[in-house]
């Protein structure tokens, strides 16, 4: 009887339908008539819904069944879409994600604020509910929506709606349930189940079942004793009926029969339940399902169509008939659920610890397996040699497909940024669309979870300072609407994301006085400055160019922010800007793996290793060397500033030289430089082990493997050796003049 | 849950205060229904009762059932609103009448 188990299930898909509905929302808005979206919106707060039934949280139940009548009336094209629906919609969606987090938080009662905000969205939506059908006017079908307005179906149990024809008797489904012993001890409460089949319609009539309770000895308070015959008024089918008692299906009897249902099937009925005929007949009567008349009719029949009385097979073959049509109705619906739903709701759910324990193994693995490598290659026996070889190739499999368990696509974090976009342009009265590329990047979870916050305010700027208003931008003979575009794609080890937009581009002059201005730089290096410098100074702290500060940006705290969490997570963020043309933020990111291909390089008696994404190419050193003293390569015509490792890292040997050094050609965005080192050893698998805190301030280092013999390397941080080498070249310049 | 039972002049008084529901059903079975052996008129206080679900409501039917078959008279001095909301859902209104024998219903 777990049930906070099964809540966490239910928020967390609770979450996801709410995110699913979300996108269906956003792009019905362009493909109004794409009935798949409008099933998926309606499927979403259909399962909500039902789900919310289940754990008896009342309060989600009402709001979501108003929500869901709308959407039935989507469905069934009698409200048509518009902005204004669609706006509605979200800020419902928005809604319940409140109300889930209020049921997380096990709150009691709603909170005022909440309760106020439900009753204001009820109300708008409720103003779809009784417009009248859209096209040919079918007011049947208006009036029995508002009739399964079951919510208020206590209060509309007397006054039937108006248009709807009388009540008859026969209008009335009866339900007759009789639980299963063993439904208590699951964590289900039976009354609970007829709550929730009061929203399906308005319940008529309850008889509850008390009789089989016996004696206070024989009974067992956990077992359920009691019976129910319900009757129900209600628009809906067989099977929305039946998916109310889908989970207590197979441990209990249940009868549902249809108003139209011939009065033999309610002395099948009669017959099949376990109590007295004659009480279980005057039960109908009062629920009104019979009539008096009909019910002696119905028995007389029976008695005079003989005293033979039906055999019990041929009940049981009868009963087996209901169940079959229930099973298959069951398996129908699952098919379609299943047929319907989206790629991404057949995931399982994983911890993350267990991941990042695998991913630990398969380290340990790695490094395991190489020194193996090591002793078949010492031990010289070639069959050895062969199968540690193919060992190796499979723990290269088992390490991608290990990595790969942790990436996730940004095509989910970017398509978040779809109704960010519309809201945010709608609040400043811009007509801006987005544009999203490269969606299927895939990188590391935790780096998704964090780049969204950066992201976001990068977009926000965009939108508000970037994208001009609409006069300004026909002026300058551009397209009315504005253009943002959100890509992603990997390049040499990173994976690059890009926020673009076609707006006015990032003014020079402002930046440059607005920086003087605030002390940030002074007059004299704004002449030497490049114009990415210069773009680049509005992630400075307290920066800011708006003319007006805005809610949305402008109050110059958040580019520093973005350029920080961007450099936690070891990444970068550089702006790009063409007067008049737009401006681009280009961040990149390492993939965070924990395993990746090294090239291990030699250097005196120390080795190290270098992403092998990074490396562009290897060249002989003697066959480039310009002078000893310039730092600098001539790389077919292109100047390549270099490191000498053993200088850089001081491991040098006064007296050594190595006959043959080599340069390793590696990049990082724009930039190349070339490393000089003795030996090159190969490709290497390497698992990252991060460095202690010692290590902390050392440069030029980002962590450390181990080899299969046991040693220790280092792994090279390309990004800040190439930095380092342009202040290099800085310095040996100077030496050079002073010398 | 708690059951206090308090001897009166004539009898008992037995107080239920707490959930009724199927985490305490053993307990809340075997207490209220003790001093059935006892007493002869018994009066229940079910103001302090919070939660009900179909459980409570099957040991509130024994207990009814069982008084009955031992003619004991049996009294509801009071029901709390959540109690009587349940009651009136499933059809039961009238199964707490107030110093009488219990209804038909059961």
């Amino acid at each position: 009887m777990d049930m906070d188990d099964a809540l966490q299930t239910f928020m967390a898909e609770g979450h996801e339908l709410l995110e699913d509905m979300e996108n269906a929302l956003l792009s019905i808005e362009s493909d109004p008539d794409n009935e798949d979206t409008i099933n998926a919106i309606f499927r979403a707060a259909h399962t909500i819904k039902g789900s919310a039934g289940l754990f008896g949280l009342n309060y989600l139940v009402t709001f979501t069944h108003v929500v869901e009548s709308v959407l039935d009336r989507v469905r069934a094209r009698e409200v048509a879409i518009s902005t204004d629906l669609v706006a509605l919609l979200l800020s419902s969606c928005d809604h319940l994600t409140d109300l889930m987090d209020w049921v997380a938080r096990g709150e009691d009662d709603v909170s005022d604020s909440l309760a106020r905000k439900s009753l204001g969205i009820e109300e708008n939506l409720k103003v779809f509910l009784d417009t009248p059908v859209a096209g040919a006017g079918e007011q049947v079908s208006a009036d029995s929506s508002a009739a399964e307005d079951g919510h208020s179906a206590d209060v509309d149990a007397d006054e039937p709606p108006v248009a709807e024809p009388a009540l008859t008797e026969k209008d009335l489904w009866h339900i007759s349930l009789r639980f299963g012993p063993d439904v208590l001890r699951h964590g289900m409460d039976p009354v609970s189940f007829i709550r929730y089949l009061a929203t399906l319609g308005t319940i008529h009539h309850i008889e509850t079942l008390l009789d089989a309770i016996p004696d206070a000895g024989n009974m067992d308070p956990e077992t359920c004793y009691t019976g129910f015959e319900i009757s129900l008024h209600s628009t809906q089918s067989k099977e929305a009926i039946e998916g109310v008692f889908e989970f207590v299906s197979e441990e209990s009897q249940i009868h549902i029969l249809a108003p139209d249902c011939l009065q033999e099937e309610y002395i099948r009925l009669i017959k099949a339940l376990p109590e007295e005929d004659m009480k279980l007949g005057e039960i109908l009567v009062r629920c009104g399902t019979l009539t008096h008349r009909e019910l002696e009719s119905a028995l007389q029949q029976q008695q005079s169509s003989g005293n033979s009385l039906q055999p019990i097979g041929e009940m049981l073959v009868e009963k087996n008939v209901v169940n079959s049509e229930v099973v298959n109705a069951a398996v129908r619906k699952q098919k379609t659920v299943k047929e319907a739903r989206p790629p991404e709701a057949s995931l399982i759910r994983v911890d993350a610890d267990k991941l990042d324990n695998l991913i630990n193994l398969v380290g340990e693995l790695i490094i395991a397996g190489a020194g193996t490598n090591i002793l078949a290659l010492r031990s010289g026996q070639s069959d050895l040699i062969e199968s540690t070889e193919t060992l190796s190739r499979l723990v290269e499999e088992v390490r991608d497909s290990a990595l790969n368990l942790r990436m996730v696509q940004i095509g989910s974090t970017f398509n978040r940024f779809q109704r960010v976009v519309r809201d945010v342009s709608q609040e400043l009265g811009k007509d801006i669309r987005l544009t999203i590329n490269g969606g299927d990047t895939e990188l590391d979870k935790t780096v998704v979870e964090k780049i969204a916050d950066p992201l976001t305010h990068l977009v926000r700027n965009s939108m508000d300072h970037g994208i001009e208003a609409e006069e300004v931008r026909l002026a300058a003979g551009k397209p009315a609407h504005g253009s943002l575009m959100l890509n992603a794609y990997h390049d040499a080890g990173s994976i690059v994301i890009e926020v673009s937009d076609d707006g006015g581009g990032i003014h020079k002059d402002r930046i440059l006085s607005k920086a003087i201005e605030k002390g940030l730089i002074s007059e004299n290096s704004a002449a030497a400055m490049t114009d990415k410098d210069i773009f680049n100074l509005v992630f400075e702290p307290g920066f800011s160019t708006a003319d007006q500060v805005s809610n949305l940006s402008g109050r110059g705290v958040g580019m520093d922010v973005v350029r920080r969490n961007i450099e936690s997570l070891r990444g970068t963020v550089e702006m790009d800007s063409q007067d008049g043309q737009g401006t681009m933020a280009r961040i990149r990111l390492p993939l965070t793996l924990a395993i990746i291909d090294g090239f291990l390089v030699g250097v005196n008696q120390s080795a190290y290793v270098i992403p092998l994404d990074m490396v562009v190419e290897c060249v002989e050193y003697g066959a480039w060397k310009e002078s000893d003293n310039s730092h600098c390569l001539n790389l077919r015509g292109e100047v390549l500033p270099y490191i000498r490792l053993s200088e850089y890292f001081e491991t040098q040997n006064p007296g050594h030289s190595s006959e043959r050094e080599s340069v390793v050609v590696v990049r990082f965005g724009d930039s190349k430089v070339g490393l000089v080192v003795d030996r090159l050893m190969g490709e290497f698998q390497t698992v990252i082990k991060p460095l202690g805190k010692l290590f902390n301030g050392v440069g030029g280092i980002s962590g450390f493997t181990i080899l299969g013999s046991g040693d220790v390397v280092l792994i090279l941080d390309i990004p800040s050796l190439i930095n380092d080498a342009g202040t290099l070249l800085y310095q040996t310049d100077r030496q050079a003049m002073t010398a | 849950m708690e059951v206090k039972v308090t001897e009166t002049d004539d009898g008992c008084e037995i107080a239920l205060r707490g959930d009724m529901t199927i985490y305490t059903a053993m307990q809340c079975k075997e207490e209220m229904l003790a001093p059935l052996q006892q007493y002869k008129h018994i009066s229940v206080d079910m103001d302090g009762v919070y939660e009900i679900d179909t459980s409570g409501l099957q040991i509130i039917a024994l207990f009814l059932k069982e008084s009955l078959e031992k003619n004991i008279g049996v009294r509801f001095s009071s029901v709390s609103e959540v109690v009587q909301e349940f009651l009136d859902f499933c059809g039961l209104s009238g199964i707490l009448i107030p110093e009488t024998q219990p209804a038909a219903a059961c």
